[in-house]
């Protein structure tokens, strides 16, 4: 039995403790990812926020048949997609820029060098908001999250092959985007 | 067609490949194009950045207490979640319903709207039928069971019992809380609709009715022998209903007794008053067995000399047991009053007849600067006409309840006796509720005891006082005089010399007092600075006492002037008002430290009024003289309508009697640090100083003492007190030694 799965047993138990120890484990993670589905800090909070509550409540209906995160990333994006559904993200160029600049700082690194990264942070972001819904997740959870197939396609409930296809889409039309700005991480 | 299907689908091979999701086939196929394809490989290249494009982005976090807010929010949407389960259980069975039914949700939920009016409507039948029921059987089912009662029970005092228990029991003495249940019958609450819930209860109430009835028939056409039954029945429902109740009497006796038990047993503990012999009968008596081996004795001891005292000196005490019994058992109905019994000392006095209604202890108080709050009439306002009324609201109540009194008693016979305690203590007795630094307390109490000729006996009940700090010395007290005038802090004050303090000074400082003494100034005080302006609480009261007494207040007076009324400047001076001790004071040559008190008492210009009362708001403020007594009238209010007596406080006096710590007196203590390090700094040192003296010296709170004087016949003094209680101690031994033959024998 792994961690994840005597955090859930002893939670059932009535120690709502141990699942705060799940909260502490995957919400950064989580939090991350739903930044960038998104595109706000606030709704993905939220968002983080309602399905980790989602997730205790409906506790006892875990199966263990996937992996916890996967079960919990998968609360995760219904409750995002329920939610962008009744309101729209406002994501701008401000937002982006604001949340690019919570990068950690290098003081090593020169000012015109920093000022380039922070700006090709806002163009990526850029380009995922131009995605769609489906073909953002996919993206984030294959590029950021480092998902299999399978797990994306049991997160989002879809087929692998449509999982490998819209990855495919998303990664044509992002690199379209950003045909100037990949030319930096190229090395 | 097939190029771009060609085209596209290595694309998505390059992709795949890229995430390692190909099979090895397939991977082969990937690498073979790759290494023949430029194209495929810039492809490649290009997805290979966007990775790490895609993962240079910032990464966010969250805080720390975000796992608390989710835990948070999660627990009160579980609880929410339960209470509307049910809800949503008979929302889903309604879905279910219609899946099968294959009509629309809402259409078979109007209908079930229409099924509830209907089923309203019916129970709103019902709920008529029932009340008509109750209004048409309800008196004759009355009549017919007390015709039983009286039938099966001639005796009427049991029948009396039987009633008060049913009436007097407390309805929430039969079953403990059950939470669990509490919750069902919410959860259950919330599920029935209100009207129907008012519906089910008609009905309920309807079928108790009409069972009863059926019963009543039943035994009507059964005979004797069952109708003889239900009497029993009755008798052993009321026998039960008064164990309960006399159980909770019990119990209140009990928790009366055990606060009288931690009062007596704090006295074991007291020896910081000397000469004041522990209780002579009262604190000790309801102890029964289980008190201390000690305070038995001195219970016996305070029995034996009190066995001389006569009839009515045995009265006597009983109406100030009663007093101080009715000031604690009303502990429970206030929440002020409860805490004052915790915190508060009860000194019992036996006093002449003369030196009580001569106001004896009244005087001491003005002289020892503890003001009299209120003068309240007290006993004299219960009139006749407020007894004849208790009686008459008596007459009109049906039934009695255990009172605090641990008997049974209506609440008009609880005030009468009340009034009856208030009239016993007009005439004998008289309660002064004291509130004073420990100082002034033990001051008080040692005049009291110096007043042989009024003060027959005292007795101190109460928490263990604290000891005095050492003693400030004559040096010291000077130093920081001079360290004062000094820094200019007398107004108009010539300015001393700066002297340097220790042993060499003393002659200079000496020398400057003989120089002063005809201008009635003390060396370290400018000349020119009038003790008649400062406030001297005692000089009228002292010239207006006569003999022994007069003598000893002029004496005290002088101790309190140089105590209390020489730093009118709180935050400048630093007061001596409560280390310094007095004894130390008298036998000082130091004319500072009132080694001249009678003098500087006789010479400081007599005629000086009593200082302001201050306002409430300043009284904490009010440097060397808080303190204020109350005079307890016992009387209910309003000819005995309030259950709370009047020593109660109440209503804006609430924070007069607010817990001990929010009482400090306001003196710099004996902080001798600061008072040297006041010697040398500027004025604003010093009141800094000051300041941190007064944060120490708030170790000592102010004392709420409850004085009981009662008026004793001079022919029932009892012999001399000892001074100590290692002399009583000494005393009950050697009576041991007398008594241990006799019982031998």
């Amino acid at each position: 039995m792994n961690e994840d799965a005597q955090l859930i047993e002893t939670c059932l138990c009535g120690d709502s403790a141990s699942f705060g120890q799940l909260v502490r484990k995957y919400q950064d993670r989580l939090f991350n990812t739903m930044c960038h589905v998104v595109g706000s800090r606030e709704e993905a909070e939220d968002v983080v926020q309602e399905a980790f509550v989602q997730a205790f409540v409906k506790l006892a209906s875990f199966q263990g048949n996937s992996a916890f995160y996967t079960w919990l990333y998968r609360i995760a994006f219904n409750t995002a997609v329920s939610r962008s559904r009744r309101k729209r993200p406002e994501t701008s160029v401000d937002a982006a820029r604001e949340a690019a600049g919570e990068e950690p700082m290098d003081n090593t690194e020169a000012a015109t060098e920093r000022l380039l990264r922070q700006e090709r942070a806002v163009q990526i972001r850029q380009a995922l908001d131009e995605l769609s819904e489906d073909h953002r997740a996919i993206l984030v959870l294959r590029e950021m999250e480092d998902l299999s197939y399978d797990e994306i396609a049991e997160v989002l409930e879809l087929p692998v092959g449509t999982v490998r296809s819209r990855l495919h889409r998303a990664r044509c039309q992002m690199r379209e985007q950003l045909k100037e700005v990949l030319g930096e991480y190229q090395t | 067609m097939n190029d771009n299907f060609q085209h596209e689908f290595s694309d998505e091979l390059i992709s795949a490949y890229l995430d390692g999701e190909l099979a090895p086939e397939q991977q082969r196929r990937v690498e073979e194009q790759l290494m023949d394809s430029a194209e495929h490989r810039r492809q490649f290249e290009e997805l290979k950045a966007l990775r790490r494009g895609l993962q240079s982005l910032p990464q966010a976090a969250l805080d720390d207490q975000f796992a608390q807010r989710v835990l948070r929010r999660a627990e009160r949407e579980l609880l929410a979640g339960a209470e509307a389960s049910e809800h949503d259980e008979s929302t889903v069975d309604e879905a279910k319903a219609a899946a099968v039914s294959g009509r629309p949700l809402i259409e078979r939920r109007r209908s079930g709207n229409e099924r509830g009016s209907m089923r309203g409507l019916i129970w709103s039948i019902a709920a008529l039928a029932a009340a008509v029921a109750l209004i048409v059987f309800g008196p004759l089912f009355t009549d017919e069971r007390q015709r039983n009662v009286a039938r099966e029970e001639p005796d009427g005092v049991d029948q009396q019992e039987s009633r008060e228990a049913q009436i007097g029991a407390p309805p929430n003495i039969a079953a403990p809380f059950d939470p669990q249940a509490a919750e069902k019958s919410s959860v259950s609450d919330n599920a029935v609709a209100p009207a129907n819930r008012r519906a089910a209860e008609h009905q309920t109430e309807a079928r108790s009715l009409k069972a009863e009835k059926t019963r009543q028939e039943t035994s009507a056409r059964t005979g004797d022998a069952q109708l003889a039954a239900r009497p029993n029945e009755a008798r052993d429902r009321a026998e039960r209903l008064n164990e309960l109740a006399k159980s909770r009497a019990e119990s209140l006796q009990n928790q009366q007794l055990r606060q009288r038990r931690s009062f007596a047993d704090q006295l074991d503990t007291v020896d910081g008053i000397r000469g004041v012999q522990p209780p002579a009968n009262e604190f000790a008596r309801d102890r029964k067995g289980t008190a201390s081996p000690a305070h038995r004795e001195l219970s016996q001891n305070g029995a034996a000399e009190s066995g001389g005292r006569g009839s009515a000196a045995s009265e006597q005490n009983s109406a100030a047991d009663k007093v101080i019994a009715m000031a604690r058992s009303d502990a429970g109905t206030d929440n002020t009053w409860r805490f004052a019994t915790e915190t508060m000392a009860v000194v019992s006095v036996d006093v002449t007849q003369q030196a009580l209604s001569s106001r004896l202890f009244d005087r001491l108080l003005v002289q020892h600067g503890i003001q009299m709050e209120t003068d309240v009439a007290g006993v004299e306002k219960e009139t006749d006409a407020a007894l004849a009324a208790t009686e008459a609201e008596e007459r009109n109540e049906p039934a009695g309840r255990p009172g605090l009194w641990g008997q049974a008693s209506t609440p008009s016979a609880l005030k009468r006796q009340r009034a009856s305690v208030a009239a016993n203590v007009g005439k004998d007795v008289d309660v002064m509720y004291v509130v004073a630094s420990q100082a002034k307390i033990e001051r008080l109490m040692r005049d009291l005891r110096e007043q042989s000729a009024d003060v027959l006996a005292m007795a101190y009940d109460g928490p263990p006082l604290k000891q005095p700090d050492k003693p400030l010395s004559t040096e010291t007290l000077g130093q920081a005089l001079n360290s004062l005038d000094a820094a200019g802090r007398f107004e108009g004050a010539a300015q001393p010399p700066a002297s340097p303090s220790g042993g060499a000074s003393r002659d200079a400082e000496k020398k400057r007092a003989d120089e002063a003494a005809g201008q009635g100034a003390k060396p370290g005080i400018a000349p020119d600075l009038k003790r008649e302006e400062r406030p001297k609480p005692a000089r009228v009261a002292a010239e207006n006492a006569t003999g022994k007494a007069g003598r000893d207040v002029a004496k005290q007076e002088g101790q309190n002037e140089t105590e209390e009324t020489r730093a009118p400047q709180p935050d400048a001076v630093p007061s001596t008002a409560q280390p310094v001790a007095p004894s130390a004071i008298a036998d000082s040559k130091d004319p500072i430290a009132g080694g001249s008190g009678d003098g500087a008492a006789q010479g400081q210009g007599g005629g000086a009024a009593l200082p302001a009362k201050p306002a409430d708001k300043d009284r904490l403020k009010y440097h060397g003289g808080f303190g204020y007594a109350r005079r307890l009238s016992l009387q209910p209010e309003g000819g005995g309508g309030s259950d709370v007596p009047a020593a109660v406080p109440q209503g804006n006096n609430k924070n007069r009697f607010a817990p001990a710590d929010a009482y400090h007196l306001p003196s710099f203590g004996n902080d001798v640090d600061a008072r040297r390090k006041a010697q040398a700094q500027p004025a604003d040192d010093v009141r800094r100083a000051g300041r941190r003296a007064k944060a120490k010296a708030d170790e000592q709170p102010l004392m709420r003492v409850l004085f009981v004087l009662r008026a004793v016949p001079a022919t029932s003094r009892p012999p001399a007190l000892p001074e100590s209680p290692a002399a009583a101690a000494a005393l009950r031994e050697n009576a041991d030694a007398a008594e241990a033959p006799a019982d031998k024998e």
